[in-house]
């Protein structure tokens, strides 16, 4: 799901519901005028307010909602002189306020309550209960302000740290450092408080899924019971967002190929109906994610002869092969296996700082687990320095650092080279973060993976540290490997390193070493 | 009209020195002219200008942290209470010769499409009201990168203030994301 898209939407449910309002007023206004041209002229109103609606569903891609808002017009052609057309959309104007504050809870424009649904289907709104509860337990917050809220809450946070640190050291009396702990806590609190208003139902979002596993079974043949075990979770958005795609490509890899056929699966003795099923929970401070089907398992001798073919290392567990690049066993199916396969999830993954494994027993199944942070605007980084500036790369990311006099540095055509257990890794050309001389014979270097596996040189190597960063626009960033930066607890800046960009500057051909 | 303003890097002057400057609302002795309240600023030799309502505050350019790799109009990275703010240089942005921060630098908060940005500059100088007829169209003979980004030409204190086009200014040029 594209960023872009999805605050195009929210910026369309924010103002739809003030058209709404609006409409809403107007119908009222009908009921009461007292004279015949004021009537004709409320009924006109609402219904091109109406007219807008439906237009702007349409933009965002809301197209249940955009064909409902179509109903609601055909049944509005006699405003002026039918005072139940008048109440029939005043009953609407709940359900629409329902469907757009739900909207900005939903990952897919497309999604609809259900309220709409039936409103699109042709249902009368007389005979739709606008949904509970009436009065309202959901707000609409606009996200860019839920983010300054977030940011400033963390800055709080930091600041009081910073008090904290400063308190100690000079030996304040013991009230100030008192009131100084509460005010810590308190801020923490109020941090993570902020965090929960960008959060989103995990439970609605893994429904969303039993659909397309549905779909995907019927035009493969197949028969499918879709699950979703997930307790009541919520996540932040960000991190959803970064996941559904993901999702997605597992659920489809499941029903393409993990479930057999029902007559295969019969003569295994299993019933007809595979199952797949969606677990959510958390793990620590983290979420876990678990894609699991009842079908075959992963084929060893299959994944082994095409690891081959590809002409990759024998070496590898084949529970590793399956997420190289260029990695697809089954023959490619109009949904899954694209061509892109399990290295594009695992991409996904990473990018959001999380890890992607695999379990599969023969004939019993597979399950794919995936864990992420909780939220992105902590992150736990590496944090370094290399000449006056000091970076950070998601822990997440990191295999190890160690000193670069242990290491043995070979020369290759156009990069340096790292020894490191047992394999070659490219180091990245220190230039490029911002190291006035190429030294690669101090300091530590840091050994990161992503896809593949890189180092780098740093001067200072530092500590763990939660941080919150902000993400530079790409007209800021250009070909930096930069890619955020976040208020060091010291008041300084970090700035975050891009480990996917990282891996691609180490690997290119053209390196500046 | 106007005079030199002390304190640049304190908003709250700032907001006070331009009530002061700006003239009594309530009375309208001869026909209403209309007045622009300018913030005025050095970069390089040159003296230029933008609207005071587009300058959210004026803060020192200090503990601004570079981003290697990123393109020559970016100064770095600077922490405006907590948030983390890009700050352009105005000087290569305009086509000048790049210099060190001196005590004397100042970063202007401007709000762009939807964000706030930095503008390291050399110096602030004063704000001041300027009537909107003593405005001129930019000068032929200044260089093209600069006549780019001018909106038109205006006497304070002085001399001729270049009056920014900030949109322009502000609207960078994309870089692709793809890393060498």
């Amino acid at each position: 799901m594209e960023t872009g898209f999805e605050a195009l939407a929210a910026d369309f449910a924010h103002d739809a519901l003030g058209l709404v309002s609006k409409l809403e007023e107007e119908l009222l206004r009908v009921e009461t005028a007292s004279t015949s041209p004021e009537r004709n002229a409320a009924a006109q109103a609402a219904r091109r307010i109406l007219h807008t609606l439906k237009g702007n569903a349409g933009l965002v891609g809301a197209n249940l909602l955009k064909t409902a808002i179509h109903r609601l017009e055909d049944g509005a052609t006699e405003l002026a002189t039918r005072p139940d057309q008048v109440d029939a959309l005043l009953l609407a104007v709940d359900v629409l306020r329902a469907e757009l504050q739900s909207m900005a809870q939903r990952p897919d424009p497309d999604d609809a309550t259900d309220a709409v649904r039936a409103l699109a289907a042709g249902v009368a709104v007389q005979e739709i209960q606008a949904r509970e509860p009436r009065v309202q337990d959901v707000l609409t917050v606009r996200a860019a302000h839920a983010d300054d809220l977030i940011a400033s809450a963390a800055e709080v946070s930091v600041l009081v740290r910073q008090l904290q640190l400063a308190i100690t050291r000079s030996g304040a009396d013991r009230t100030v450092a008192q009131l100084t702990d509460r005010l810590a806590a308190a801020s923490r609190a109020l941090h993570a408080d902020a965090l929960k208003i960008r959060s989103v139902s995990v439970r609605q979002l893994l429904q969303r899924y039993e659909r397309m596993a549905r779909d995907e079974a019927r035009a493969q043949s197949k028969k499918v019971a879709f699950r979703v075990e997930a307790v009541d979770l919520r996540a932040d958005k960000s991190v959803l967002d970064g996941l559904v795609g993901a999702l997605s490509h597992l659920v489809r890899n499941a029903v393409t190929h993990g479930l057999e056929p029902p007559e295969k699966r019969a003569a295994a003795g299993k019933p007809e109906t595979g199952t797949i099923t969606l677990r959510a929970e958390p793990a620590g401070a983290r979420l876990r994610f678990v894609v699991e089907d009842d079908g075959a398992g992963l084929d060893h001798e299959k994944v082994r002869r095409r690891a081959a073919e590809l002409g990759m290392p024998s070496s590898l567990p084949v529970d590793e092969l399956i997420f190289e690049a260029g990695f697809s066993t089954a023959e490619t199916t109009e949904a899954a296996g694209r061509g892109v396969g399990l290295e594009a999830v695992r991409r996904d993954v990473q990018r959001l700082g999380g890890r992607i494994s695999v379990r599969s027993e023969p004939g019993r199944g597979t399950a794919f687990e995936m864990i992420v942070p909780a939220t992105l605007a902590l992150e736990r980084g590496l944090v370094f320095g290399i000449g006056e500036s000091r970076f950070a790369v998601p822990i997440a990311h990191v295999e190890e650092a160690v000193p670069v006099s242990t290491l043995k540095a070979r020369q290759g055509q156009s990069r340096r080279l790292f020894e490191h257990r047992g394999r070659l890794v490219p180091v990245v050309a220190p230039p490029l973060l911002g190291a006035k001389n190429g030294d690669l014979t101090r300091g530590h270097a840091v050994f990161v993976h992503f896809g593949r596996a890189a180092a780098f040189v740093v001067d200072h190597l530092g500590e763990q540290q939660e941080l919150v960063f902000e993400p530079l626009a790409p007209d800021i960033r250009g070909r930096s490997l930069v890619s955020g930066a976040a208020l060091a607890p010291d008041g300084g800046i970090i700035l975050r390193l891009d480990t996917e960009a990282l891996v691609r500057a180490a690997h290119a051909r053209e390196a500046r070493a | 009209m106007s005079q030199t303003f002390t304190d640049p890097s304190d908003p709250a002057r700032l907001a006070k020195y331009v009530d002061e400057v700006s003239p009594p609302a309530h009375t309208p002795a001869e026909p209403p002219q209309a007045r622009l309240t300018l913030v005025s600023f050095a970069v390089a030799t040159e003296l230029f200008a933008l609207p005071v309502e587009r300058v959210r505050e004026v803060v020192r350019a200090h503990g601004i942290s570079r981003v290697p790799g990123s393109p020559d109009h970016v100064r770095g990275v600077q922490s405006l209470r907590g948030r983390m703010i890009a700050v352009l240089d105005a000087r290569t942005r305009l086509g000048l010769p790049p210099a060190d921060i001196t005590p004397a630098s100042r970063v202007l908060i401007v709000e762009g499409r939807g964000r706030l940005l930095g503008l390291l500059v050399d110096e602030v100088r004063q704000v001041g009201a300027v009537l909107q007829k003593d405005f001129a169209p930019p000068p032929a003979e200044i260089r093209s990168q600069l006549t780019e980004h001018v909106r038109g030409m205006v006497p304070l204190d002085g001399r001729l203030a270049l009056v920014l086009d900030l949109e322009r200014l502000l609207l960078l040029p994309q870089a692709s994301q793809e890393t060498p």
